[in-house]
């Protein structure tokens, strides 16, 4: 059974941890640790809004054990995977999904690896297939901002049917915000749940 | 410039008005303190109403009120506006015009105090917004970073509107979407949308001003301003001892994504405290799961809940619904009955 230190942690969290959890293959029961009878109570909600099996013990005053049984339940929906649009699943089997965490390809000057990056770009256009997903993070955000020289192919990808999505923490962080030019915003569920449900994922 | 730092919502435990300390747990505290009487003071906490009024002379009465609370958005400059929103609402909700505002700022040592001019522009461009004048603050060292706003306004003392005076068969108006404690909750937990993340700052920053300056010329017995307690405690409030209120669920204005993140319980925990606090005073079992926790969910900076007679109720709401498209006609005042709330 995964025990689940959320000591000091505020709601939600122990909630989408606890869920998380559950999502995971094989998880059957949890154990959650939290430090305050409000959190049991919003496990409580969930757990039983799930139909799940819910127990506690009060070890003190600041300290709650809560297990978290499926009881042959099916696992909770992992949370909201927030603006992927809900009815395009890339379904394990079928679907390239390409992450991009970087604005060069490779190791070496840096100049090459722009050459190169803007080159694979290029070349998924012409992929018999096109990835289902292409996300953007760190400095690839500088890829799907204004100025960028992959903007026209990433475009050509999207009318293949290609999602693109970008992570908004990356543009907020390189105060690129308000250039997005093609794509979407994601954030970190969006492009992991996509990450862990693809067939095939290429990692630059 | 803009100025986002993680940092800042990263440095707090719970942000906004979820921070507050429990209806209950408060009014247990403030009972047996010793009080000078003085027949000047119109509204003091003895009745739990948004603010204090002081009478100053024959006509005019001083509104009193303090709030702050730590970070709820990472965005500096809006945080400012928040809270000052907030703190200023009280005024609006008794009836009263802000004159002054006085900063109140507690903020880490370690961080970059570039954040805490961002704050206190975004604070300072609501004061100005409202017509007050900023005139003074305190600052002080703190672990975590929070900020608010003590706020004097002025009020002609036949027109002070208190929370706890409701007239039976009134309607009740609520001025701004319920659900932006869930967004906020869910934002914490990285799973909110940018959009909806959009829609609660710029509901959360817009000032209860333009919805209150409505009110005039129109027969209205209460008004308060939901916060952390959520609609049902102010609710409560609002009933007293002599009225119950019922609430229409359907007619409730709430944020989309809020009813969603719900329903997949990204829940915060002072919903949780609202619920509890509500507990053999409201039967909200019947209705669906996640429309209760909007109905608990704890709101910074939320909208006005405006008790009117109902003859009025419906040009009162289009005049509101000017600027405040969302507001809505959410229930009504009814003679006592065994359940303060009741929902219809």
């Amino acid at each position: 059974m995964e025990i689940i230190d959320m000591l000091g942690k505020p709601c939600p969290i122990p909630v989408i941890e606890a869920k998380k959890a559950l999502a995971r293959p094989g998880a059957d029961s949890i154990l959650v640790k939290v430090d305050n009878f409000v959190a049991v109570q919003n496990l409580e909600k969930m757990a039983k809004g799930y139909g799940y099996g819910f127990t506690y013990a009060e070890k003190s005053p600041d300290a709650f054990d809560v297990s978290v049984s499926l009881d042959g339940k099916a696992p909770p929906v992992q949370a909201t995977a927030a603006d992927v649009p809900q009815d395009i699943q890339c379904a394990p089997g079928e679907g390239l999904v390409v992450a991009i965490g970087r604005n060069t390809m490779g190791e070496g000057a840096e100049e090459l690896g722009k050459i190169l990056i803007k080159g694979f770009v290029y070349s998924l256009t012409e992929l018999p297939a096109p990835p289902a997903y292409v996300f953007f993070f760190n400095s690839g955000a500088y890829l799907t901002t204004e100025g960028a020289n992959t903007i026209d192919d990433l475009k050509k990808l999207e009318e293949k049917g290609t999602k693109i999505f970008t992570c908004g923490t990356c543009l907020n962080y390189y105060n690129l915000q308000e250039k997005l030019a093609v794509g979407a915003v994601t954030n970190m569920f969006g492009i992991t749940e996509k990450l862990a449900a693809a067939a095939n994922v290429i990692n630059i | 410039m803009e100025r986002k730092l993680n940092a800042l919502l990263e440095s707090c435990t719970s942000g906004g008005c979820g921070a507050k300390i429990s209806p209950g747990t408060l009014s247990q505290l403030l009972t047996g303190l010793p009080v000078l009487r003085d027949d000047n003071l119109l509204v003091g906490y003895g009745s739990s109403d948004d603010a204090a009024v002081y009478r100053l002379d024959d006509r005019r009465s001083l509104v009193m009120t303090v709030d702050f609370f730590p970070p709820m958005v990472d965005d500096a400059r809006i945080f400012g506006k928040i809270a000052a929103a907030n703190a200023l609402s009280d005024v609006y909700a008794m009836g009263g015009r802000p004159l002054t505002a006085l900063n109140l700022v507690c903020f880490p040592q370690a961080m970059d105090t570039a954040v805490l001019k961002e704050i206190l522009v975004g604070g300072a461009e609501k004061v100005m917004e409202a017509g007050a004048v900023l005139s003074g603050g305190h600052s002080i060292y703190d672990k975590e970073p929070k900020y608010g706003l003590s706020v004097t306004g002025i009020v002609d003392t036949d027109k002070i509107i208190r929370n706890d005076t409701p007239r039976v068969s009134d309607k009740l108006i609520l001025t701004k979407p319920l659900g932006v404690g869930i967004i906020m909750a869910a934002l914490r937990g990285e799973a909110a949308s940018m959009e909806a993340v959009r829609k609660a700052t710029a509901s959360m920053e817009r000032l209860n001003k333009y919805a209150a300056e409505k009110m005039a010329g129109h027969s209205v017995s209460a008004c308060t301003d939901v916060t952390g307690f959520g609609l049902l405690a102010h609710a409560l409030e609002m009933a007293g001892d002599a009225v119950s209120v019922v609430v229409y669920p359907d007619e409730l204005p709430y944020f989309d994504e809020a009813y969603r993140y719900a329903g997949e319980y990204l829940l915060t925990a002072a919903g949780q405290r609202n619920r509890n606090h509500l507990a053999g005073k409201a039967d909200v079992e019947r209705l669906p799961f996640a429309l209760q926790e909007l109905m608990f969910d704890p709101q910074t900076s939320g909208g006005l809940l405006i008790s009117v007679a109902a003859g009025e109720a419906e040009d009162l709401l289009s005049a509101i619904r000017a600027d405040d498209p969302s507001a809505q006609i959410i229930g009504e005042i009814a003679e006592r009955d065994k359940d303060i709330i009741l929902f219809r």
